[in-house]
């Protein structure tokens, strides 16, 4: 197991340096190059511009920028916000925590959901719920978040507070005013009112995840169904419901782990979409924002820390099937 | 292909019906054999026929309708719907209705030729990687395995932004979403042509004195011509989702175009403070939904029509 773990990790290296490699070369490839934004004041002098590129290392040919570039990685050091001038691993690490919540609770809402829909659509197989189900997913996938979001914001906050005068839920920011804490410093500030804040951002995220995991439970869960220790359970005279529940559903549950871990990079474009409708502080609004800027350290740095949870995820995710699902032998 | 569920979603289909692929008095042939398949998957035809009539509308449609309706009318800001403008105006006074269908000629334009983007790109890597495989092939999939690692809409944004001004023109966007989508049609791909490529056939053509270009063009691409099918449609779905949320996002087609998606950003300013106008944000994300949905409906019908397994259910 250690073995594999520690294999696992010496893989995950190369695939890191291809990612920063492409990342790296896509940056110089872009029509607006990264310093073009540093030298737009008119009234620089030409011994100014040197200083500044020289100051960024602009001035340096690719592969000793890069491999500048990577050797600060080693060191937590993503370089500096043009505009702000704080280091771009503060930034990220004072968003971050908000979108892993944001995360967090789709992931939860989406197991909530998605696992009994898929059970009863397994078990229904054919009749006229499972179609229901099954056309529900198709909509699910085919929706797009954010007017999902907007939708959303339309009939329980907008709709309510126009002819009601209250919102059944919030529809920006974390906390309401007064209420504010701080992720980062590990401060929840109002619990209750940060998870009331929660609800739409995280059910928005969690949609389309809803209805792939539905189908992908309910096809488990079929597979399973049809093994022999289900028609043993059942020859012994268990009720349906104990067949389900007791001897299909853990094993069904297993592929949901896999799923879970490749679902990682679709939910950080989701929850970039997510943050902007809700104006939600996360790394997606951070991302955005400094897209609109030209910060392109920041955005270097955030698509670097990305691929590294996004291939973390993938890892975690290999782990834990080998732990939650005896069968397999990590070797 | 991007959605592992449709992948494996399976509408239940009655026995007696598959008699009709065993009419053994008269011969037909493989694709035509697809068609009568595909004709009796009941969700896929009307999917089909409402995104031709969409197509249709869109581009037909307003050129019926009065050309006044294009023009502001400040008298007539944020009109609800009714009878005269059946989903109301947006913040000129311009009739949504005309506007929707308009949108429509940009996003569904959009979607399909950054689906041929995706799949001439994704094709030709896939299909190269899967056939002469080795070290091409491993090349190829570390770098889409990398790129797959980079949510996508990050990268977009990324790309458009460096363009500045000139990235909110269709060419970029289309250019853009295509560069950045054909890894996931590339694996596709690939899977296909690498058992394609195993095949007895395969192998008679080249001991008959087939080079590979002729192998590649005369025997593996008919074959799978299925499977790009599919992930062909699907892409459009896919692509019109993009562009719709990149234009939410500010990083999509400009003002004087109008997208579905563009329209979703411009509605967005009006849904919070009164004069509302909820309308305007419901009826564009409702033609965004209808037709990614139908386009994948036809996908998953396409799906079942080419493979053989569906014969044996």
């Amino acid at each position: 197991m250690t073995s594999y773990v520690v294999r696992r990790i010496l893989q995950a290296i190369p695939l890191l340096l291809v990612i920063s490699l492409v990342l790296f070369t896509i940056l110089q490839l872009l029509p607006e190059k990264p310093w073009d934004l540093l030298l737009r004041n008119p009234r620089m002098t030409a011994a100014d511009r040197a200083r500044l590129l020289a100051y960024y290392g602009f001035n340096q040919p690719f592969f000793v920028q890069y491999i500048t570039y990577m050797r600060n990685l080693l060191h937590f050091d993503l370089g500096f916000s043009y505009f702000s001038h704080q280091s771009t691993v503060s930034l990220i690490a004072e968003r971050l925590p908000n979108t892993a919540l944001l995360m967090g609770t789709s992931y939860l809402f989406t197991l909530l959901i998605a696992i009994p829909i898929g059970i009863v659509a397994a078990v229904k197989q054919y009749s006229k719920l499972d179609n229901l189900l099954t056309t529900g997913a198709f909509i699910g996938i085919s929706l797009p978040q954010f007017w999902f979001g907007l939708m959303l914001i339309i009939l329980l906050s907008v709709l309510p507070y126009e002819h009601f005068g209250f919102r059944i839920f919030p529809t920006d920011g974390m906390w309401d005013a007064g209420h504010e804490g701080n992720l980062a410093h590990l401060n929840l500030g109002d619990p209750l009112n940060l998870a009331w804040h929660l609800v739409l951002p995280g059910l928005v995220l969690a949609v389309q995840s809803i209805a792939q995991y539905s189908r992908f439970v309910r096809s488990s869960m079929l597979d399973v169904l049809n093994q022999d220790y289900i028609r043993t359970a059942r020859a012994k005279g268990l009720s349906q419901v104990r067949v389900v529940v007791g001897h299909g559903f853990r094993n069904s549950l297993l592929p949901l782990i896999t799923l879970m871990g490749l679902d990682v990079p679709q939910l950080f474009a989701g929850a970039l979409i997510t943050e902007q409708v809700f104006t939600w502080p996360g790394m997606g609004r951070l991302f955005w924002e400094s897209a609109g800027k030209g910060d392109y350290q920041v955005l270097l740095g955030i698509m670097i820390i990305l691929a590294i949870l996004v291939v973390l995820g993938n890892l975690i995710a290999d782990l834990a099937y080998g732990w939650a699902d005896p069968r397999i032998q990590y070797r | 292909m991007i959605n592992t569920a449709l992948e494996q979603s399976e509408l239940p289909r009655p026995a007696a019906e598959l008699r009709a692929d065993y009419d053994l008095t008269r011969e037909i042939g493989y694709y035509q054999l697809v068609w009568r398949r595909l004709l009796r998957h009941r969700l896929a035809v009307i999917a089909g026929c409402v995104i031709l009539l969409l197509g249709l509308a869109c581009y037909i449609g307003p050129i019926l309708l009065p050309a006044r309706w294009d023009e502001p009318d400040l008298y007539n800001r944020y009109v609800a719907p009714s009878l005269t403008h059946i989903m109301g105006t947006d913040d000129l006074g311009r009739d949504l209705f005309k506007r929707i269908l308009e949108g429509g000629q940009v996003s569904l334009a959009v979607g399909v030729l950054a689906m041929l983007v995706t799949i001439v790109l994704g094709g030709l890597i896939g299909a190269l990687a899967g056939y002469f495989g080795r070290r091409l092939d491993n090349v190829t999939m570390r770098f889409t395995d990398s790129i797959l690692a980079i949510p996508q809409i990050f990268v977009l944004i990324l790309i458009i932004a460096s363009f500045g001004q000139a990235g909110h023109t269709p060419g970029v966007i289309i250019l853009a979403i295509g560069v950045t989508s054909w890894p996931y049609t590339a694996r596709i791909i690939r899977s296909v042509v690498l058992s394609i490529r195993e095949k007895e056939f395969i192998e008679a053509a080249r001991a008959s004195g087939s080079g590979n270009l002729k192998i590649l063009v005369r025997h593996v691409l008919p074959n799978a011509l299925g499977p790009i099918m599919v992930a062909a449609t699907l892409t459009i779905g896919f692509a019109i989702i993009l562009e719709s949320a990149l234009s939410f996002l500010g990083y999509g087609l400009g003002p004087p175009i109008a997208s579905w998606g563009g329209m979703l950003f411009n509605a967005n300013a009006f849904i919070y403070n009164a004069p509302y106008a909820p309308y305007a944000a419901l009826f564009p994300g409702l033609m965004i939904l209808l037709a990614v949905l139908c386009v994948n409906f036809l996908g998953d019908g396409l799906r079942d029509a080419f493979d053989p397994r569906s014969f044996e259910r």
